[in-house]
């Protein structure tokens, strides 16, 4: 499926929130969320319970607020998510 | 491009970060801007923030976002990094056979022409047979060309069932003149899963004069019959490439009209044509003053389409969007320059392998798939031994170039045909990039659903 790259338009108050950086594309499957940004052969996959990965996803969809989204990652196993996604660009 | 205001925003420091520089567009009347840092990131925010950003006083949270999006204490990287030599679209010259004559093109060999020997064929996809398992490639992009790929369709065939014996997956594309497509021909062509684009010129008036027949007849009826029946026997519109000439001019938003509206297309291309040699009437060349009002024509065409409620998209452009907004697009010219050797190489009917079908010369050539040789190990020698094709193009406009990440000195072969040297940029490129992405911007700060809209919805603001 086509995801479309999403842009932000950034406001004062969209400052607050993380979002999925536009050229990187996240796939949900069973207990399984892969981001791979476009071109690139890297993928960050994370494993974990299916609801909080989808909810992860989700909330970096539309915008997330860090101390929310640490929250939602502290519920995975892997505790170094946050960093890789920030320094492989994943989310900005 | 009216009322597009661009200014400069210098280097500033604001407690450990360190804002490197950049340029800002704003646009009276519009609630947006758009920061391009000097290797090419953008920022695109309401004018609030803008004006925070041109005082050089942003808040933390938005110094933040700026050095996330990289424009904070960023080294100038455009050119730094060569790209892996893992080329996954594979051109393969099956046929010099043709049964157009077309003014500008590359080969002219019209039907005297020769098509590839199944056994010498054979062993280009057994070369790349090995190359897809020893690399562990998922998948390739495999084109047929020529000449004219339906002349000789029994090989197009036998490349999609060799390489469906041996388990590579392939997508298979051939660009065709349409006059072969006849109901059979379709048939077979949806059979073997070979998708179609075809080589239109625009509205009957440019094409006539460009694509004319061996019998130096006109073609436009028959190729628009061609389209035609392929759409209604597989329910969807080929793609197309139209070539622009200076000819074109007169004719580009009826052209595209015409293609959308009466022919059904929803994917085209619009390409510049390149001189073919040193020897090509270049008088029939786009020149450089006509190239930005050309491009913003073609944009505005676009946009009125899909006002009109037509769903099409133009690759040039749709690609220099999702490079804006996304930093990145698929298409192996114009996402960071000519990516030719490194995405694509392409076979000719002998084994020689060069970076790109349009510049099969000698000097150019990357080896042969007899040389016992893999192929990425080929391309890294052929460009350690100084390989022309692969010199790095640099001019003094380059240095403070907004869309040198992008364009890294353009094309390789346009730049060769229109008489520059190895290592030297190719005009056209440059001028056509520092019209389009401008252009671009203008319509994003007018409305910033131009993103969706231009690129079939691939890229979006939100």
């Amino acid at each position: 499926m086509d995801v479309p790259m999403n842009v932000t338009i950034y406001t004062a108050e969209r400052l607050e929130n993380l979002y999925f950086a536009p050229n990187c594309h996240c796939s949900l499957s069973h207990r399984k969320l892969v981001l791979t940004r476009a071109g690139d052969k890297d993928q960050l996959v994370i494993r974990g319970d299916a609801y909080v990965l989808q909810l992860i996803c989700e909330n970096l969809l539309s915008g997330v607020q860090k101390n929310v989204l640490l929250a939602l990652l502290s519920r995975l196993p892997d505790t170094t998510i946050f960093n890789r996604m920030i320094e492989g660009k994943y989310i900005e | 491009m009216s009322n597009l205001i661009c200014q400069q925003i210098a280097p500033f420091a604001l407690d450990d970060w360190h804002f490197a520089g950049a340029t800002l567009f704003v646009k009276e009347g519009s609630a947006y801007a758009i920061l391009v840092s000097q290797n090419g990131s953008t920022f695109f925010c309401d004018t609030e923030l803008a004006r925070d950003i041109s005082r050089q006083k942003p808040s933390a949270k938005l110094m933040e976002k700026l050095a996330a999006k990289g424009f904070c204490d960023m080294q100038k990287q455009a050119c730094s990094k060569s790209p892996e030599a893992l080329p996954t679209f594979l051109m393969i010259d099956i046929t010099s056979k043709c049964n157009m004559n077309c003014f500008y093109c590359l080969r002219h060999f019209e039907d005297s022409g020769e098509t590839i020997a199944e056994d010498k064929l054979q062993d280009i996809l057994d070369f790349i047979i090995r190359y897809y398992r020893e690399n562990s490639l998922e998948c390739l992009d495999i084109q047929p060309w020529g000449g004219e790929p339906t002349i000789a369709i029994d090989r197009v065939i036998f490349i999609r069932s060799y390489l469906a014996r041996h388990g590579v997956r392939a997508n298979i594309t051939i660009q065709t003149n349409a006059l072969n497509l006849t109901d059979i021909v379709i048939q077979k062509l949806e059979e073997y899963d070979i998708s179609v684009g075809v080589s239109i010129d625009g509205c009957p008036e440019i094409h006539n004069k460009h694509r004319k027949d061996i019998q130096d007849a006109p073609t436009f009826d028959r190729v628009a019959e061609g389209i035609g029946r392929y759409s209604a026997l597989t329910g969807v519109a080929p793609g197309t490439i139209s070539v622009v000439s200076r000819m074109s001019l007169p004719y580009v938003e009826q052209s595209i009209a015409m293609l959308v509206k009466e022919l059904g297309v929803k994917n085209l291309k619009l390409n510049l044509m390149h001189p073919n040699s040193e020897l090509f009437d270049q008088s029939a060349v786009v020149t450089t003053e006509e190239i930005p009002e050309l491009y913003q024509r073609v944009i505005r065409t676009i946009l009125k389409l899909r006002d009109e409620g037509f769903r099409v998209v133009e690759f040039n452009t749709a690609d220099r969007m999702s490079n804006l907004l996304a930093d990145f697009c698929p298409d192996i010219c114009h996402c960071r320059g000519c990516n030719g050797g490194y995405r694509l190489v392409s076979f000719s009917r002998d084994g020689d392998i060069y970076p790109c079908e349009t510049i099969d010369m000698t000097d150019y050539r990357l080896g042969s798939i007899y040389d016992g040789v893999s192929l990425p190990d080929m391309i890294r020698e052929s460009v350690n031994r100084g390989n022309p094709y692969f010199a790095s193009k640099t001019d003094p406009k380059c240095e403070d170039c907004l869309w040198l990440r992008y364009c890294r000195g353009g094309c390789t072969a346009s730049a060769r045909f229109n008489g520059r040297k190895p290592g030297q940029i190719d005009e056209k490129e440059c001028v056509l990039n520092r019209a389009v992405y401008p252009e671009l911007i203008s319509c994003l700060l007018e409305n910033p659903e131009a993103a969706a809209m231009l690129t079939d919805d691939k890229v979006q603001l939100r």
